[in-house]
């Protein structure tokens, strides 16, 4: 899995399930249960023994960045991935901002680094979500370079406001005593 | 980490290979803008340790090998059904909310 790192692929990235909640009812022709919140919907499971239920979540099988995959990949199949803003939904001013860098949050993918994609891309730093290594695609389509992906690594961590500062002061301990 | 250089400047038409000291960097300038800078060696393999520290931050050590108990972690709340029976039954499902609400 770690060959997918910086690359672009088709995968089904779900939407985080919102109220209200839409519950499988099994097969059939039963409409989904329909649960306006969480707390009404937790004391119902409460009552019955604490079950799992499934929640029916909106996905769409689209482009995502990989950014991170997990260490241990033997019991651990989870990859990290960023979605993607197709230029084809911007007007001309919105291409050129995100082109020039403008906003942050918008990374923009070079074309002749992701031919395969259908339109001209840039990866949305806020999107970050989990997804198994079995709901993506293998085939790249296209890639980012070290620094690039170090570039959004960065974002990333600015954006959610991730201290690392104490990891930092750790790294600098531990690698200037023992080089 | 390192203490600062210190920085001395002089004009290019004076530029004569300077000998370089330790803590010293002797900064030679064309039309009063830098053109290169004269480093002793210990001062150089310093900044290139300082660089390469630099880089480095942005790589820590991967955790350890997985534990029986990172695994079994994994395997309770990752996997759907492990740690309780699914419920995908509407009848069951609109009774235990409508019983939650009286």
């Amino acid at each position: 899995m770690s060959e997918l790192l910086g690359r672009a692929v088709w995968a089904l990235a779900p939407y985080a399930p919102e109220a209200p909640f839409r519950l499988y009812p099994g097969p059939g022709e039963r409409p989904p249960v329909i649960v306006g919140a969480v707390e009404p919907l937790r004391a119902a499971l409460k009552a019955g023994g604490d079950p799992e239920v499934t929640v029916l979540t909106t996905t769409k099988l689209r482009p995502v960045l990989v950014v991170a995959v997990a260490t241990d990949t033997t019991y651990d199949p989870g990859l990290l991935v960023l979605r993607m803003l197709s230029f084809a939904k911007l007007n001309d001013t919105e291409q050129a901002e995100i082109r020039a860098g403008a906003d942050p949050r918008y990374f923009h993918l070079l074309p002749g680094s992701f031919p395969d994609l259908p339109h001209e891309n840039a990866a949305i730093v806020s999107t970050l979500t989990r997804v198994a290594a079995t709901a993506v695609e293998d085939n790249p389509l296209g890639k980012l370079n070290a620094d690039e992906l170090r570039v959004v690594h960065e974002r990333i961590a600015t954006y959610f406001q991730l201290d690392l500062g104490t990891m930092v002061k750790r790294l600098v301990t531990e690698r200037t005593q023992n080089p | 980490m390192s203490s600062p250089l210190n920085i001395m400047n002089i004009p290019s038409n004076s530029v004569r290979v300077p000998e370089p000291e330790v803590g010293t960097a002797t900064v030679i300038n064309r039309y009063r803008h830098p053109q290169a800078v004269v480093l002793h060696p210990n001062d150089f393999e310093r900044l290139v340790q300082d660089s390469m520290l630099a880089d480095s931050l942005g790589h820590p050590d991967p955790f350890p090998p997985p534990t029986s108990l990172a695994r079994k972690a994994h395997l309770h709340l990752e996997t759907p059904g492990f740690e309780a029976p699914r419920l995908e039954d509407g009848d069951a499902l609109e009774a235990l909310l409508a019983q939650a609400q009286t």
